[in-house]
């Protein structure tokens, strides 16, 4: 067994929301139920849901960005970053892609300026763009280049492990390829752990070692995708694949 | 792919290029000392001698809008950069952290908004006295309250996007990521508003002066000039015709270059 | 019964003119699914919105003819083009939050195309909207028909879009993206409904889409669009089968095959 880089035990999170504008009195509104899991070190695991199941919420929860929470999420290495899915609004348009991707750097600190420099050309080689892009602003980039810069910027502190939200539903199905094949290139280089979370069944088969499958909050199945998608358990499994045109009744 | 051409622009940085650099002449060359009288000269006309003519104490008036526009335009640099700066900081602490701060500083930038701006600076000024620095003061405060909305407004929309997170993810301290993250972002706004303000300045150094609550003579101000020349419209127009000019100017060449500005980021 | 001939569509509003569909020619026949596949920027919504009559602007130039029942749409009068928008004609768009007035009940909206397009009385109108919102299979449609928008779920207001587009019987929906911001069983049930609604009222859906797999689902032809240029069209089973161009392929081939210790790439 692989050493893990993130365990999650019986996470809870709420929202307390006011019932009304006179009821003072706050109402938990469940997220999160009891969720368990643990990603080991170079382990894809993909996420899938349908929008509102809290599949979100356990990216922000693992990265520490939801207060109300109870159960442990355990990180054995440093930080975990993340990709967004809009690649629109997940890089500074004030900013250029070598600020962008220095950035990190210059945060974690005990670089000099031209060893700066040099990483970011490193990195703009591994995820794929010209040396040249250093200098453009992202509204000068399409949407899959900007979402290069985004997991070339998420992997500048090289972390452990890489939470990618929806990170390739955004994009053009062929761009969508390349971006996978991209973040199965760099999970081999690094031996980066990723957790993919995704609505798409089709992309999840394609990239994860594991699956969860998650509803309403809970975890309800999970295996691998050969298990998951050939013989599932639950009937909601069934519902979902027979939804995507994967599985016919 | 070619764009039209921002005429607003190209004509308001070329307004504003020359007020500018009419200012900075002023700061340096003046034909006459603005200040000596000269009792023969009064309220002489246009001639080789006083391009502008002379006022009622025989100064000449070319001498003096050179120095007086460069007062005006200081007191208006001074007054945008004491509302831009602490307008920044309120609005970015407002509308970064939101909660119980964000109430109660709103609700103060709330109630000096109620008043015109004109009007809160001859409170202050009521206050502390007239005076070149003190109009600075007073007209900056007054501004204090609309730079901070719109501050406040940019940072309540920006903080939700996601840069804002991975800048947060990879350790970014707050401070960072509104001064440095966020900040910028705000400039295409914040820089026509900065030239709309800038405007206001001019216009309400000008009313002040001529009020007589502004600069104080010996000072020239445009607006102390005009002030001056009202009693001798009929008898020599010059003496008011060239201040206002130089206002008017002043104001159109800021209000295109805010309008260039503000089409020169699509 | 829609025959798109030679289709050029140009915008003009920045001075080097942006040709956004190139020589299109399509055509769709009566009671038919005809998908348009290509991903953005190939002009498949444009072509979409040319159709519907909605490209009525002066800074685009458009050339060809779309003839709907031999009637040149590209030519005829405002007026003329108005009876048939909404009545012949019905388009349902993407997004379901953004294309039902949030200020007006369901029974107002979906009454909208009668009360400008027939001569019917009040409550014969009522008695037509409470049939196409059961034929759209929502549950409780009396109660629906009173609902605002902000009651309905995505699913549903995409439901109520469709029955809107039917109210009139048109003889062709256009449906841009209709599915895409749904989740998947949403969308299946999308999916199934129209293809229940194009066998029950014959009308013939032209299906915009980028998503192949749907596509194939739900189209007996399909059309590939990229960069302006149709790249391929002809029977979807044979195309997905035996694409003819390398575009189609890469499009194909992008989608994730799931098969059985089928996986590639993916050394762990």
């Amino acid at each position: 067994m692989r050493e893990p880089v993130l365990e999650v035990r019986h996470l809870n999170s709420w929202y307390e929301e006011q019932q009304s504008f006179l009821n003072k009195k706050l109402s938990k509104r469940q997220i999160l139920q009891d969720v368990s899991f643990e990603i080991a070190e170079g382990e894809i695991v993909g996420l899938v849901g349908e929008s509102g199941c809290g599949k979100s919420t356990l990216a922000k929860t693992i990265l520490g960005m939801v207060r109300d929470k109870d159960g442990a999420v355990k990180h054995y290495s440093n930080r975990p970053q993340m990709v967004f899915q809009d690649p629109y609004s997940s890089l500074n348009p004030a900013r250029k892609i070598g600020w962008i991707l220095e950035e990190p750097l210059r945060l974690k600190g005990g670089y000099t300026k031209s060893q700066r420099h040099e990483k970011v050309m490193e990195m703009l080689e591994r995820v794929g763009l010209k040396p040249e892009m250093a200098d453009r602003y992202p509204r000068q980039l399409s949407g899959g280049q900007r979402q290069r810069v985004c997991i070339g910027a998420a992997l500048m502190q090289q972390p452990k492990l890489l939470i990618a939200d929806e990170a390739v539903s955004a994009l053009d199905v062929t761009i969508q390829a390349q971006i996978i094949d991209l973040l199965l290139k760099l999970h081999e280089e690094m031996s980066l752990a990723i957790l993919f979370i995704s609505h798409d069944l089709r992309v999840v088969y394609r990239i994860s070692d594991r699956v969860l499958i998650m509803k309403d909050g809970r975890i309800i199945e999970r295996g691998t995708p050969e298990e998951v998608y050939f013989s599932p358990k639950e009937e909601y499994t069934r519902v979902l694949l027979e939804a995507a045109g994967i599985r016919t009744v | 792919m070619k764009k039209k051409k921002n005429w607003n622009l190209i004509i308001g940085s070329l307004m504003t290029g020359c007020m500018i650099l009419f200012m900075l002449l002023g700061l340096f060359y003046t034909p006459y000392d603005p200040e000596a009288m000269d009792a023969s000269s009064k309220l002489a006309g246009i001639s080789s001698a006083h391009l502008m003519g002379c006022d009622n104490f025989g100064r000449d008036i070319l001498s003096r809008v050179l120095k007086g526009s460069g007062t005006t335009l200081f007191v208006a640099a001074g007054t945008v950069a004491i509302g831009t700066l602490v307008g920044i900081f309120i609005g970015a602490l407002t509308g970064y952290y939101g909660g119980i701060l964000d109430e109660v500083l709103m609700r103060i930038i709330d109630a000096l908004f109620a008043f015109p701006s004109i009007l809160l600076a001859l409170v202050f000024i009521s206050l502390i006295g007239p005076g070149k620095y003190n109009v600075i003061v007073a007209l900056g405060i007054a501004f204090i309250p609309s730079f901070s909305r719109i501050v406040r407004s940019q940072f309540l929309y920006q903080k939700n996007m996601d840069y804002v997170s991975s800048a947060k993810l990879q350790g970014a301290s707050a401070f960072r990521i509104m001064f440095v993250h966020i900040l910028p972002n705000t400039l295409p706004v914040l820089s026509s508003s900065i030239m709309i303000g800038f405007n206001n300045a001019v216009l309400a150094e000008a009313g002040m002066s001529y009020l007589g609550i502004g600069v104080q003579p010996p000072d020239a101000s445009l607006g102390r000039m005009l002030s001056e020349a009202q009693s001798y419209l009929v008898t020599a127009p010059g003496f008011a015709l060239f201040p206002g000019l130089i206002i008017i100017l002043m104001v159109l060449g800021f209000s295109l270059l805010a309008e260039g500005i503000s089409h020169a980021g699509d | 019964m829609l025959e798109i001939k030679n289709l050029n569509i140009e915008f003009h509003d920045h001075l080097v003119p942006e040709t956004v569909v190139h020589d299109l020619n399509l055509s769709v026949e009566q009671g038919e699914i005809v998908g348009l596949v290509g991903e953005s920027g190939s002009g498949k919504s444009m072509t979409a919105l040319a159709v519907a009559g909605l490209l009525r602007r002066h800074d685009m130039k458009k050339t060809g003819q779309i003839l709907f029942e031999g009637q040149n749409l590209l030519e005829c009068g405002r007026s003329e083009l108005r009876k048939l928008q909404g009545s012949e004609i019905s388009m349902i768009f993407q997004e379901p939050m953004t294309s039902l007035n949030p200020v007006r009940r369901i029974g107002w909206q979906v009454e909208e195309a009668l009360k400008l397009h027939t001569e019917l009385g009040k409550e014969e109108r009522r008695a037509r909207a409470l049939e196409v919102l059961s034929q759209v299979e929502l549950q409780d449609p009396e109660r629906v028909y009173r609902a605002y928008p902000h009651e309905l779920s995505g699913g549903m207001r995409q439901r109520v879009m469709i029955a809107a587009a039917i109210v009139c019987r048109p003889k062709l929906l256009i449906a841009d993206e209709p599915t895409t911001a749904l989740d998947v069983t949403i969308q299946a049930q999308i999916v199934r409904l129209l293809q229940k609604i194009n066998r029950e009222s014959r009308v013939a859906v032209l299906f915009i889409s980028h998503d192949l797999s749907l596509v194939r689902q739900l189209c007996s032809r399909v059309a590939v669009m990229q960069n302006g240029y149709l790249v391929e069209a002809g029977n979807t089973e044979d195309i997905f089968r035996n694409p003819g161009e390398e575009y189609t392929r890469q499009l194909i081939a992008a989608i994730p095959k799931i098969e059985r210790g089928g996986k590639e790439g993916n050394a762990t």
